[in-house]
């Protein structure tokens, strides 16, 4: 069962970025149907759809104490991705959160 | 131009920036609230309309939470609002154990606080000066100048 709430934090995380470029790319005074129409926009909402689904399999057995924490982790994957796949260099308190973030989830699944 | 004052003198982004975090955290709850209704159930079978509307409320306001994010970001450099972001965790636990009768236990809320410090550790920002001057070319070559502990997200 866990395995489902790992795929939907990689959907989530994928969409958050998604996100981010949405909010680059609109301007301030965007309006609504505006941001809704973005194409990031749109492509952050399919991927959050399929990363729901995945989530909502995960709820029927798990609770959402166990499970919560694990979004997290997206914020661990995106500091992965700023280092090594875009090679930026990631300051240690960083890298203490994420340290905190994996042992909280692991706990929360203990 | 504004006819009416934000109350507490809050900027109505955070006012928005609040909203999102609420309704996130209300979204989770009625998620898991529906997954209780449909686990006694020969799923996908006679799945569904048992405890539908708790799917429905909560993919609005997860749909709205996200909506929402998208605009404070627009407004708000993370760097001010990512404190924000830390919240959700400590307030699902909260509701999971008030509203859905989880039991509490210590690993858990020794693993959901170490999980709110941990993202508050992850997401802030060096200062908040630099964050705001992040930028990226829309061809995406170019690599922004930004602390890269910031992460933008």
């Amino acid at each position: 069962m866990i395995w489902l709430v790992v795929v939907a934090v990689l959907c989530t995380s994928a969409a958050q970025i998604a996100q981010v470029f949405a909010a680059r790319q609109l301007p301030a005074e965007a309006g609504l149907l505006r941001t809704l129409l973005q194409p990031f926009v749109l492509l952050a909402y399919a991927l959050l759809a399929l990363g729901l689904v995945f989530w909502l399999i995960a709820l029927t057995e798990l609770e959402v104490s166990q499970t919560y924490p694990l979004f997290a982790l997206g914020f661990v994957l995106t500091m992965l991705f700023a280092r090594f796949g875009l090679g930026n260099p990631v300051h240690p308190r960083a890298w203490c959160g994420a340290a905190l973030i994996v042992s909280g989830g692991l706990l929360c699944n203990w | 131009m504004q006819l009416v004052a934000p109350p507490f003198g809050l900027q109505v982004v955070w006012w928005r920036a609040i909203a999102s975090t609420g309704l996130g955290v209300v979204g989770q709850l009625m998620f898991r609230r529906f997954g209780m209704s449909q686990a006694e159930l020969s799923w996908p079978l006679d799945a569904m309309p048992q405890g539908l509307g708790w799917l429905v409320i909560g993919g609005l306001c997860y749909v709205i939470a996200v909506l929402l994010w998208v605009n404070v970001l627009q407004k708000l450099s993370l760097a001010r609002a990512y404190p924000l972001l830390s919240l959700g965790y400590p307030l699902v636990y909260i509701g999971a154990i008030v509203w859905l009768g989880e039991a509490p236990t210590l690993a858990r809320t020794a693993g959901t606080l170490l999980v709110c410090v941990g993202v508050l550790l992850a997401v802030a920002p060096a200062s908040a000066e630099s964050t705001m001057a992040t930028t990226v070319e829309d061809d995406g070559a170019q690599v922004s100048e930004r602390p890269a502990d910031s992460l933008d997200l």
